[in-house]
């Protein structure tokens, strides 16, 4: 591969530049507008994974499906964001990780977070459950919550 | 010696010639086959594949596709494998170049008229003609003058026809012919111009209709409901069984992303063969439609609140706290598997309430020997014996599968078919003895013609439908068989054989009676708290407008229109479950999708509900709860498998008179039985399609010829 899928690059396949010049990253006005941008830049992370991988020599380690489930789950930690503004410099934090893995910039300190293995809390929430479901065994907290294992 | 020899003396045919296996050499490896082998299966044996359209095991041979063309040494033409028997010694050659031109001459001759249009055609993918013209097919054609084209036939709603693309295997002609026993297909014309079709245009019709389209090679018939839904290379399959036909035959679930999109039939010698029905095939749309999908709870007005689990469990407990044990009545449904009716069973005994499964139309059987409420002779018995009695059951309509099973018994072993009854057209031949319950007291008395029939049978075989038993009279009917039963020696240990046999038409009834439970039903009852666990097939004048009605099961049928709150379940489909067949044979169904919204496994919400009424029952997974099951009856962990039971008998003793009124016709709609088909709109299609007179309250506009 040469300097980031060749010359013969598609909309697919885009030059990394092209990052910054497709996305505009102009303030959003609205909280969909925001929240499109994010979605966006997710959408071009998990087109670059494979490459991504790739370039940082972890195929071995991580498949890219996985990966991308995984900086799924690390954005969703912010999903709580309702202010665009925040969600804007998400988007933009975002690109910045996604353009410095690109070039090989300090990425390495960004996967051990993001992609291997993202730290996933229930923000908060687990403790509610263990007021609302106290006294109940683990079956009915996995009952109630969806949780549990799947039985086959 | 001469015991165990007359013991076994009926599982093996007569004809010394069949011991004697000849030896014949198939691309010079020499293999020793029986003499009534053909060719093709003698390659078979020896591991060659012989490719072929028109030969199928079940089938009569036909020999028209010629695909199967192999040389023998000193025969001068190539010869069809499929149609000539095996001789000593014959050198059969499927590798050399006659053999591979011939093959390609053949495929060349039936791709002339075979439309190219793999790409919009649904067999696609799993199309025996594509594999085998990648295969054998010259790479290029030849053929430029135009293809024909034929009419497309009407074979119902659930079979698309695009018969330009048959290559007359005729394989759709032999099925109707023999195993559906319905002689309407046939070939017209001759040449290029022959036609599979009904001679006279007319809507073909079976209750197996749906195994046409796997019986057919090319994509002339397939499945309408699934057309153009997904290609097989897509599909997720998952092997599973079907609960909704009491013989539970194996089936292959194949489903893409979280939808169930069609389902196959997998083999099973001693159950479903290869065949199942209609509804097995085509009713699991129903499972879209009409779901259960969050707690509901009536309110005064009659609208329905929404509930969380954990609200909805505890208006359960509090109403459960409310009433005493005896007060509360528990119903099985249909479609239970042994985990939910274990933990139902724990539950309400807990509870201090031994009324379960006490309904008024209820199977009066007793649960204490298996012989008693089993198939005893199993469903391959029927292949064994000499004369079947069948009493209250239209095989056709109660068990389509068992009745191809049995036809193919009156063809092959000149099996003796007696019905008392609606008689019906079978598709075999067979004896009517009588509508009412009285051909039953003749022929106990012996006065009826058909005993000396019923005397001189050597493994006499006596099939009672179970709707039989939910009469009134049912203790008293059941009596009247089993004293027919021990009069006529129908039960020989001396044998191995056991013909009674009772035909359940609820995998739930047989699984209550497999864990014990029995209770009467007391018509003085005034229940105040009923538990109907999936049950939708009950009698409205059994439950009192007063109780507290609890549904918990899978679709807004009659069960929950009358339920005060409604608990969603997951289907047969979206659990784990092990089930008990009318045979005995307990078989392991698979989880194949996700259940929709909030619905859980039944065994999962009884447990649930268990902790919130303080009695937590002792299982939290699948495992535990079968060693759970292990505990009351060991054999329902050995999957797939019949375990062997004491055939001395033990009769019921006659309660009450029978009364002669007629046995009537149980089932009215063949295609609309139970919850899920009555939701689905491939069966509505079909009961109007097949029963328009019956099923439509509107005068057609044009006449029904
Ligand atoms: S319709 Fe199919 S099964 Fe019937 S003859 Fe044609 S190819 Fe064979």
């Amino acid at each position: 591969m040469s300097l980031y899928f060749g010359r013969g690059s598609n909309n697919i396949t885009c030059r990394t530049a092209e990052i910054y010049t497709h996305n505009r990253l102009t303030p959003s006005k609205t909280l969909a507008e925001a929240k499109i941008q994010h979605l966006k830049f997710y959408r071009d992370a998990c087109r670059r994974m494979p490459y991504i991988l790739k370039n940082s020599s972890i195929t071995n380690q991580i498949h890219p499906t996985q990966a991308k489930l995984n900086l799924a789950t690390f954005l969703r930690q912010s999903l709580f964001a309702r202010n665009p503004r925040v969600i804007d410099s998400l988007t933009i934090r975002g690109y910045d990780w996604l353009h410095s893995s690109i070039w090989c910039y300090n990425h390495h300190h960004n996967f051990v977070h993001m992609i291997m293995n993202p730290k996933i809390d229930d923000r908060g929430y687990n403790y509610l459950d263990d007021v609302r479901y106290a006294n109940s065994s683990s079956f009915l907290k996995d009952f109630y919550s969806g949780k549990g294992e799947a039985n086959y | 010696m001469l015991k165990l020899c007359q013991k076994i003396s009926r599982h093996f045919k007569t004809s010394s010639r069949l011991l004697n296996n000849i030896e014949v050499f198939v691309d010079g490896t020499p293999v020793s086959v029986a003499p009534d082998y053909s060719i093709l299966q003698a390659c078979q044996k020896a591991g060659v594949v012989v490719p072929h359209f028109c030969f199928h095991e079940r089938l009569a041979v036909s020999g028209n596709c010629r695909m199967c063309i192999v040389e023998i040494e000193k025969m001068p033409k190539v010869m069809t494998a499929c149609s000539m028997p095996v001789s000593p010694g014959m050198r059969i050659n499927t590798k050399s170049e006659k053999t591979y031109n011939a093959r390609g001459g053949v495929m060349e001759f039936l791709l002339a008229n075979h439309p190219l249009d793999c790409p919009i055609c649904d067999q696609g993918g799993e199309c025996d003609l594509q594999d085998q013209s990648a295969l054998y097919g010259y790479k290029i054609g030849r053929f430029m003058e135009y293809k024909r084209a034929v009419e497309d036939k009407n074979y119902g709603p659930l079979v698309a026809t695009v018969m330009t693309r048959c290559i007359h295997c005729t394989r759709c002609i032999r099925f109707y012919e023999e195993v559906a026993g319905i002689p309407i297909l046939g070939t017209t014309g001759r040449g290029r111009e022959t036609e599979v079709g009904t001679y006279v245009e007319k809507m073909v019709h079976s209750e197996l209709s749906g195994n046409l389209v796997d019986l057919c090679p090319v994509g002339a018939l397939t499945n309408a409901p699934y057309a153009f839904t997904a290609r097989p290379w897509e599909l997720r399959n998952v092997m599973s069984i079907d609960p909704t036909d009491s013989i539970t035959p194996s089936i292959e679930i194949s489903c893409k992303g979280g939808e169930v999109k069609r389902v196959l039939p997998r083999l099973h010698e001693e159950v479903n063969e290869e065949w199942i029905h209609d509804r097995s095939r085509h009713a699991f749309d129903g499972l879209k439609r009409q779901r259960l999908n969050a707690c509901l709870k009536k309110k005064a007005d009659g609208s329905y609140e929404e509930l969380t689990w954990k609200d909805a469990l505890e208006v359960l407990a509090e109403e459960v706290s409310k009433t005493s044990g005896n007060d509360m009545v528990g119903i099985i449904g249909e479609f239970m598997d042994v985990e939910a009716v274990v933990a139902f069973r724990d539950l309400m005994y807990k509870l201090g309430c031994e009324n379960i499964d006490a309904k008024k139309n209820g199977v009066k059987l007793s649960p204490d020997f298996r012989n008693n409420y089993l198939m005893n002779s199993r469903i391959s018995g029927i292949e064994e014996a000499d004369l079947l009695l069948v009493i209250g059951a239209n095989l056709r309509l109660d068990s389509p599968v068992i009745n191809a099973r049995v036809r193919k018994a009156t063809v092959l072993n000149g099996l003796n078919v007696g019905l008392i009854g609606t008689d019906d057209y079978l598709t075999y031949d067979h004896t009517h003895l009588g509508t009412s319950t009285s051909a039953l007291t003749d022929l106990l008395k012996g006065t009826h013609p058909f005993a000396k029939t019923l005397e001189k049978a050597k493994f006499p075989m006596i099939l009672v439908g179970a709707n039989v038993l939910k009469r009134e009279d049912g203790e008293a009917v059941n009596s009247v068989i089993q004293e027919i039963a021990k009069k006529y020696n129908v039960i020989k240990p001396e044998s191995n054989w056991n013909g009674y046999n009772v035909l359940h038409n609820e995998v739930g009834t047989v699984a209550a009676l497999e864990v014990g439970i029995t209770s009467e039903y007391d018509p003085k009852a005034k229940p105040k708290f009923m538990y109907l666990l999936g049950a939708d097939n009950f009698k409205p004048d059994e439950i009192p407008d007063d109780a507290f009605v609890v549904y918990q099961g899978t679709h807004g049928d009659e069960g929950a229109s009358r339920a005060n709150l409604i608990l969603p379940g997951a289907s047969y489909v979206e659990k784990s479950g092990s089930y008990v067949n009318t045979d005995g044979r307990v078989s392991l169904g698979k989880k194949a999708i996700p259940a929709p919204g909030q619905a859980k496994a039944d065994w999962e919400i009884l447990r649930a509900l268990s902790e919130v009424l303080g009695q937590t029952l002792p299982y939290d997974n699948l495992q535990e709860i079968r060693y759970r099951i292990a505990e009351l009856a060991p054999h329902l962990i050995k999957y797939d498998y019949v375990e062997p039971y004491s055939l001395s008998w033990h009769t019921v003793p006659v309660k009450g008179e029978v009364n002669k009124t007629v046995i009537s016709d149980f089932i009215d709609n063949f295609y609309m039985t139970d919850a899920i088909s009555r939701a689905s709109p491939t069966m509505a299609k079909c009961s109007e399609a097949f029963n328009p007179a019956r099923n439509t309250n509107f005068v057609p506009e044009v006449p029904i010829r």
